[in-house]
């Protein structure tokens, strides 16, 4: 009868943990302000983007079952050991499809609400806006708020629009 | 500023990351990616696709309120407020973000120096915020299309117009010594404020159709219209 030795697991267990955080990690990475890039960069962080987002959660399936073999496996050090890359195939699949810029830099309004000019006292008056009528109605967006918030999806008079800065 | 529907769909947009310092958004119904400062699905199953543009202005608060007396601001969220930027984040930006060499354009102006820009079909032109400053209002025109472009005294405010109406071709100078800016129908004599609407004269009422002209740093005009023109009617002050 053959050893049942947990290190056959463990190590593909470690294999794909790192190959679900480069999935998802990479594509994002390659879309940081200081990259500079190209069509080909583009396609493939999408690419790989897609891909990744199903794949992390594959994976982390598939992981779940190989760390359920090291646990048998193996002893109180292998089930440590294993603990690592499912923790880390874990995180990879709960970040999979989540966007490191608005993590780490930019986040949209999630309710948008507006005040009469005259009770906007947290924009200056020689503060630029982007201004837009619709059916009659203005409506100012502050250029020193978007330039934090980056986009913000609205609608006037059932016109959809999205605010981009 | 660009309208969220596409034939019958209704699209809802997130922040995705940065291509080359201009930021890609992804539409949550389909997953396509976007170039906010094209409007064009680059990525993804809408890929080709392009969003119209929605009609805005840049100018100051102080201008908006003056033309549009009932207009509403956008609230702070009091978790954000120590997010939003500061006013002069622009000067500052370069030290923080410097523009990799590979961006700076070729010709004239530094990469981060600020351009208005104007599309119309295929054509794109950039007018150095600096010379527009000095010379305001400039007739111009790009293809066809006769243009005046003009800043405000605060060197920010800017608008742009077909100068043409009924399909008579305008020249338009600008009214001395008044703030918003007024130009001046130069066959008429007739008059229009800075929201390019005829207050008096032959054209009064009358509203010269607006542009949409984008500030910008000229790096990244540039380097989404590469065959912009750059507008060189006059020096360049300081180069």
């Amino acid at each position: 009868m053959t050893t049942r030795r947990p290190l056959v697991p463990l190590l593909l267990l470690t294999a794909i943990a790192l190959a679900a955080v480069a999935a998802v990690v990479l594509p994002s990475s390659w879309l940081m302000p200081e990259v500079v890039h190209t069509e080909e960069l583009i396609e493939r962080s999408y690419r790989l983007d897609v891909w990744g987002r199903w794949t992390a959660r594959v994976l982390l399936v598939a992981g779940l079952a190989l760390f359920v073999m090291v646990w048998r496996r193996g002893g109180t050090f292998a089930r440590m050991v294993g603990a690592v890359p499912l923790l880390l195939l874990a995180g990879a699949a709960w970040f999979s499809g989540e966007r490191m810029a608005e993590l780490l830099m930019f986040e949209q309004p999630e309710t948008i609400r507006f005040v009469a000019h005259a009770e906007a006292t947290h924009v200056a008056d020689d503060e630029l806006v982007m201004g837009l009528v619709v059916d009659g109605q203005a409506r100012a967006y502050p250029v020193l708020m978007m330039a934090y918030y980056h986009i913000a999806n609205d609608r006037l008079a059932g016109e959809p629009y999205v605010v981009t800065y | 500023m660009w309208k969220r529907t596409l034939g019958d769909r209704e699209l809802e947009f997130r922040l995705v990351g940065v291509n080359n310092q201009n930021f890609i958004m992804e539409d949550l119904e389909t997953g396509s990616w976007w170039q906010q400062v094209t409007g064009r699905a680059i990525q993804g199953p809408l890929e080709g696709e392009r969003l119209e543009p929605m009609p805005f202005d840049i100018v100051s608060l102080a201008i908006w309120k003056s033309e549009h007396p009932d207009t509403v601001v956008l609230a702070a969220e009091q978790e954000h407020l120590d997010d939003y930027f500061p006013p002069d984040w622009a000067a500052e930006a370069e030290d923080e973000m410097p523009v990799p060499d590979e961006l700076v354009p070729e010709g004239g102006l530094a990469a981060r120096d600020l351009v208005v820009g104007l599309r119309h079909g295929d054509r794109a032109r950039a007018y150095p915020l600096e010379v527009l400053a000095e010379q305001t209002p400039i007739s111009d025109r790009i293809g066809d299309l006769p243009v005046l472009i003009a800043v405000a005294a605060d060197g920010r405010s800017v608008r742009a117009f077909e100068r043409r109406l009924d399909g008579v071709e305008l020249d338009l100078y600008g009214k001395p010594g008044v703030d918003p800016p007024m130009f001046l129908d130069g066959a008429t004599g007739a008059e229009f404020d800075f929201r390019g609407i005829g207050v008096s004269g032959q054209w009064e009422g009358r509203q010269l159709p607006k542009l949409t002209p984008i500030t910008e740093f000229w790096f990244d005009w540039h380097n989404y219209h590469p065959h912009t023109g750059l507008y060189r009617g006059g020096s360049l002050p300081g180069r």
